[in-house]
């Protein structure tokens, strides 16, 4: 595995599992220059010193799926990112539980625009569940096919 | 123009958009003039508003700047009535200073580059605001801290990349703007 130098990182966390982190419609907009919605990289910000996601690895080993990270947050979307990755941009990911959050984690490491730039092309492949914006068409079939 | 925000942060009045087609900006089209008849500030009073009122601003733009940052305005009044943890990880409450002071970015924009198309224009965690460009493979953004500073990152089709702060300078904006072309 590589080094992340002093940035904290689970060794536990295999580098074949994903991170999945909520996308708000806020970081999902229509770019007017293509007409089509898109990933925003500020969606990939730390707020304090990392960035929150679920732990890939725990959800599987409690027997749930990465949609359920999105159960409590109607509308939100749902992108995974894999650690491998992660870990070669010189990050790190570590588990940090919080109440309603067993499976929640940090990816810490410096973000730097560049970094975020990669992590939303990243995404942009690894859409778990795109959010809810109002111009879908309510006749569409649901994740379930319903 | 006059953009103005009430009560803090949580409403931004609409009404304030009169019309002021004859207020036309003084900056001046790149192409026409030389670097020194370019507005040396993007941000005028430093980084802080020049307002008849407490609340509010006044932005000179160009007639065809008016309806694209009307538009931009429009898109941000939903950004300023988001909730604290809006992005489900404890975002902070957008600032309004941050969004007076992307109008004011996004009016030399217009102002100077009729040709670039709008931004894609996002809320960030920390309370700031980001405009961002991706043209064939070219990547720009401009994120306005909360603090009303301006970073800058571009990256090229080759992977040449550079970010760093925006100078308080019109012609150091426009040489990002060109990256676009």
């Amino acid at each position: 595995m590589p080094e992340a130098g002093d940035v904290p990182d689970d060794a536990s966390i295999p580098d074949e599992s994903a991170v999945y982190r909520r996308i708000t419609l806020e970081w999902y907009k229509v770019d007017p220059s293509m007409g089509d919605r898109r990933l925003t990289t500020a969606a990939f910000s730390d707020l304090g010193d990392a960035m929150s996601v679920a732990i890939g690895v725990d959800l599987e080993a409690g027997g749930h799926e990465p949609a359920e990270v999105v159960a409590n947050h109607p509308g939100y979307g749902l992108v995974a990112l894999p650690v491998d990755e992660l870990r070669r941009l010189g990050l790190g990911v570590v588990r940090s539980a919080i109440d309603g959050e067993v499976c929640h984690g940090d990816v810490y490491g410096k973000k730097t625009r560049s970094t975020k730039k990669k992590l939303r092309d990243l995404a942009e492949q690894r859409w778990i569940l795109k959010p809810a914006s109002p111009d879908d068409d309510p006749e569409q079939p649901d994740a379930d096919g319903e | 123009m006059t953009a103005a925000i009430r009560d803090g942060r949580k409403l931004i009045s609409e009404r304030e958009w009169v019309a002021s087609s004859h207020e036309t900006s003084s900056a001046v089209t790149p192409t026409r003039g030389t670097t020194s008849e370019v507005p040396e500030k993007i941000f005028g009073s430093a980084f802080t508003p020049t307002p008849t009122r407490p609340d509010e601003v006044t932005i000179r733009v160009t007639p065809s700047a008016q309806a694209r940052l009307e538009r931009a305005f429009r898109e941000m009044q939903s950004f300023a009535v988001l909730d604290a943890g809006w992005d489900s990880y404890g975002a902070r409450l957008v600032q309004s200073d941050a969004i007076l002071q992307t109008l004011r970015l996004l009016a030399v924009v217009f102002n100077t580059r009729e040709d670039i198309a709008d931004p894609m224009i996002v809320p960030t965690s920390e309370g700031g605001v980001q405009i961002e460009w991706d043209r064939d493979d070219v990547h720009l953004e401009l994120e306005v801290r909360p603090s009303l500073e301006v970073d800058v990152y571009w990256e090229r089709p080759d992977g040449e990349t550079w970010e760093g702060p925006l100078q308080n300078s019109q012609p150091s904006l426009l040489r990002f703007l060109q990256r676009l072309d």
